[in-house]
């Protein structure tokens, strides 16, 4: 959605009719518009975002205070009973189509107080063209609103039109209604709702397989079994899913507050406890996973072992039993009492010699001793692992579990040393934070904690859900191959086949909608994983590079392979810009898909980005790179901007720029001469400097603004 | 079909076994035949290879455990190792019900050191005490440092 024309009327700062043509060019088209501080720059996006989703600054949402909106000039001039009217229109291209709009607050003065005015009239209509003419009509079937959500959803409607940092800098943070929107778009409750009943589906078969079984006790058992272990199972993801979300939710949160705090501890000397306060809760994090790795090891290590090491002193003594055996022809054997028996009845032994009793008791005292079958197979392994040739011998394995129960103990009580003195150090910052005298910082740091806690509630609960998966569906796949041993009526097999054929297909379903949803994600990571790579860790010189994380689709800065934390503003602001446009370029890859597909989502072209004032603690780099970044993928970026962040992005975005407009203020001389810095309202634009501010007489009471072409 | 028995000596080890409802996270023996068979080497490097006591206190928190679930290579070598030092020849061996009176025994000595392991290591150090018991002794770090 690209802004071709806009016209303001009395709305805010601006007073009277402001009109702005964007020009049409082909690639990206960058513009701008330069003002004072508080010359009324914020007022066009506020215009942007009260025209596309009635947003009303300063009303607490009371649409019939909407009054407040109107220009105070205007108000003031007005006398009692005079209508007045302040409104946003603007025209939108995208794809090769063009739709106007235009959101208006009708109100009027009741009285001469400064609130004395009647109740405000918000009216949303679209032009209509004829052959002939065209006019406004009111969108009273709501067919526009829903057009315009479509091209620019309410959710994502500060992510392109904003003041400072896209979402209000949320967007690293908690930007759970980003996700809400994509997820939204790739309907992914439903899914997972179809996955859930499938799961019911697959269940209610096991159960009606059990019905059937009453003639065998046994299967019927086992068949209930499974039943409850598939139920737990289906239980157990279904709750790691939601506990997954809760997570996300927290660590977006968390992540939010640490960039809050970091924000109020920089402008004290706190700055650097806050700093090293989240490396340390890094690397408790890093040694947290490591030990984690360590206790899985040892627990399998020593399990599977079955205390075969501590037998380690008997081996010389069962080798020699079992040479013994070998010696006496015992081993190996496999002797059964009918062979001897068989032998016996012959006349002759199998050597040929005759029986005489001295053999026959020999054979008799040989069959005492000798071995039954699968015992006599046994004891032939056992030789062979105790042979310290062999390469599977017994000494070998235990050495190796041995040496590599040492390795994984030892990472565990370095793993618990660090934690330990880690977590003396991050004590001592928490106090030092705490204590601080800014009380905002207080609060938020308290905040922090309580999140903190949460998150690591969180991951002890999903490491033990995980766990519980892991052998209730172990169980199940035992209990599933159990079954498959037991034999049962023919007429009961056969309804049990066909059962189990619809369980599985059920079954199968869920794992597959599961799988597409996971696919569905990837594609969208990976869609964009890689604008962020051409707009971020492509311009970047930091060495940083920007990746999106697969489950909860956010970016984040990564170094030398680990996620950075404390992302100074120039970092953070950029990567913020980069990932808008990324969502942006991918909303309208997605819709262009879909309609390929013949699903009519509708068309929603390039995005506009409106940013006011993106450069604040913003290195010349950064803001250098951000440019860059928005001229390589961005058809349309208008940049609100005071004289301050002008100077910084002159001479990198002046060549870019295609059209510029000022935003020219209106004071009374008073008002200038009251400290106000002259030098703030003249901008070099192009070699020649324009002066944006006019004195007004004495007795004008009203600051306005109107906006002047500068190009 | 012969059985073993769980000695009353193993109870409080039950949650250390994977497929427990009590299960810990920290829970190192795969099954209950796994954990019996643990117990029964511990018991006999405890005893030093000399006969256990008869002991007839059984728990009743889970079912015998049938012979034919001890099939697994490493348990087969394990119990059959025990089976021919304790008799110093084939009789145990070939004969399952008195194997599994062995192993019963056994793991009761066994268990009553894995509670001492529990005991002093505490639930969530308690794989790494098991793990260190398994440590030969070159691998354990005795040196004294001055």
């Amino acid at each position: 959605m690209i802004i071709r024309e806009i016209t303001i009327e009395n709305f805010l700062t601006l007073y009277g009719t402001q009109n702005i043509k964007f020009p049409k060019q082909k690639g990206a088209s960058l513009s701008v518009l330069l003002g004072p501080n508080n010359s009324g720059k914020s007022s066009f996006v506020k215009a942007l975002q009260f025209l596309l989703h009635s947003r009303i600054p300063g009303c607490d949402g009371d649409e019939m205070l909407a009054w407040r909106l109107v220009n105070n000039r205007l108000k003031r001039e007005a006398v009692a009973g005079k209508t007045l009217q302040c409104r946003v229109t603007a025209t939108f291209a995208y794809g090769d189509s063009e739709l106007t709009v235009r959101r208006s607050i009708e109100t009027s003065r009741t009285g001469d107080g400064a609130t004395a005015f009647a109740p405000a009239k918000v009216i949303f209509s679209h032009r209509q063209q004829t052959s002939t003419s065209s006019k406004f009509v009111p969108d009273e079937t709501g067919i526009i609103q829903r057009k315009v959500d479509q091209l620019c959803p309410d959710t994502l409607l500060e992510a392109f039109f904003f003041s400072g940092e896209p979402l209000n800098g949320r967007l690293l943070g908690g930007v759970k209604n980003v996700r809400e929107s994509l997820e939204e778009y790739l309907s992914i409750r439903d899914w997972k709702q179809a996955a859930e009943s499938a799961r019911t589906i697959s269940y209610s078969y096991t159960q009606e397989m059990a019905s059937f079984a009453t003639s065998s006790r046994e299967l019927e058992q086992i068949l209930n079994q499974e039943a409850a272990f598939q139920q737990k199972v289906n239980q157990l993801k279904e709750e790691m899913a939601k506990i997954q979300e809760r997570r996300d939710e927290s660590l977006a949160a968390l992540a939010e507050k640490q960039t809050a705090i970091l924000g109020i501890a920089s402008q004290t000397e706190l700055r650097e406890s806050v700093v090293e306060r989240n490396k340390i809760k890094d690397e408790i994090d890093t040694c947290q996973k490591k030990a984690q790795a360590a206790r899985v090891n040892i627990c399998e290590a020593t399990g599977s072992s079955l205390g075969l090491p501590l037998l380690l002193p008997y081996v010389e003594k069962a080798r020699r039993v079992l040479k013994h055996l070998t010696d006496e022809n015992i081993l190996p054997a496999d002797l059964s009492s009918g062979f001897v028996d068989r032998v016996l009845q012959q006349q002759s032994c199998i050597c040929g010699t005759k029986h005489t009793e001295k053999t026959k008791s020999a054979w008799q005292a040989y069959l005492k001793k000798a071995l039954k079958a699968d015992v006599g197979t046994r004891l032939a392994s056992l030789e062979a692992r105790l042979n310290p040739d062999a390469p599977n011998c017994i000494q070998v394995s235990c050495s190796e579990i041995s040496s590599d129960l040492c390795g994984f103990i030892d990472t565990s009580e370095q793993c618990n040393s660090t934690d330990y003195d880690l977590r003396g150090r991050l004590a001592a910052l928490d106090e030092k934070i705490a204590t601080s005298p800014t009380e905002e910082l207080n609060k938020l740091d308290k905040e922090r904690r309580e999140l903190d806690k949460q998150c690591e509630s969180y991951k002890d609960k999903l490491r033990s859900i995980e766990s519980d998966l892991k052998a209730n569906e172990s169980e199940l796949k035992r209990k599933k191959a159990e079954r498959g041993k037991i034999a049962v009526p023919k007429d009961i097999q056969v309804k049990i086949q066909i059962l189990e054929a619809r369980r599985t297909m059920a079954s199968d379903l869920a794992d597959l909608i599961d799988k597409s949803i996971a696919v569905l994600r990837q594609q969208f990571q990976q869609g964009l994983q890689q604008t962020m790579q051409d707009l971020y860790t492509d311009v970047v010189t930091d060495g940083t590079q920007a990746t999106i994380d697969l489950r909860s689709l956010l970016p984040h800065v990564v170094k030398d392979g680990k996620t950075e934390t404390n992302l100074g503003g120039g970092q953070s602001q950029l990567l913020g810009l980069a990932y808008i446009v990324a969502i942006a370029k991918l909303r309208n890859a997605l819709h262009e898909q879909m309609n390929k597909f013949d699903i009519k989502l509708g068309v929603v072209g390039d995005q506009s980005f409106v940013l006011d004032c993106p450069f604040s603690g913003m290195t010349e780099r950064y803001a250098s790179a951000a440019i860059e970044a928005l001229c390589r993928a961005a058809e349309q970026a208008v940049f609100l901007l005071h004289k301050e962040q002008w100077d910084l992005a002159k001479s990198y975005l002046q060549p870019k720029v295609s059209a510029a407009w000022g935003v020219h203020l209106h004071a009374p001389s008073q008002a200038i001469s009251r400290g106000v810095k002259l030098d703030d309202h003249v901008f070099d634009y192009k070699g020649r400097e324009v002066s944006l501010l006019s004195s007004l007489p004495p007795e004008a009471n009203e600051v306005y603004s109107q906006l002047v072409a500068l190009s | 079909m012969p059985a073993v028995r769980l000695p009353i000596q193993l109870e409080p080890i039950l949650p250390y076994v994977k497929k427990s409802p009590q299960r810990m996270p920290n829970a190192c023996f795969e099954t209950y035949a796994h954990l019996l068979t643990f117990s029964a080497a511990l018991g006999f490097s405890t005893l030093k290879g000399e006969p256990p006591p008869t002991s007839e206190q059984r728990s009743n928190q889970i079912e015998p455990v049938p012979w034919e679930y001890f099939n697994g290579d490493r348990q087969q070598t394990a119990i059959q190792l025990i089976g021919l030092v304790a008799a110093n020849g084939t009789d145990l061996v070939n004969s399952p019900d008195s194997l599994c009176r062995l192993i019963e025994d056994l793991a009761a000595v066994g268990g009553a050191e894995l509670q001492k392991v529990l005991r002093m290591n505490g639930d969530s150090g308690f794989h790494e005490g098991v793990g260190r018991l398994l440590m030969t002794k070159d691998q354990k770090d005795e040196s004294v440092k001055i």
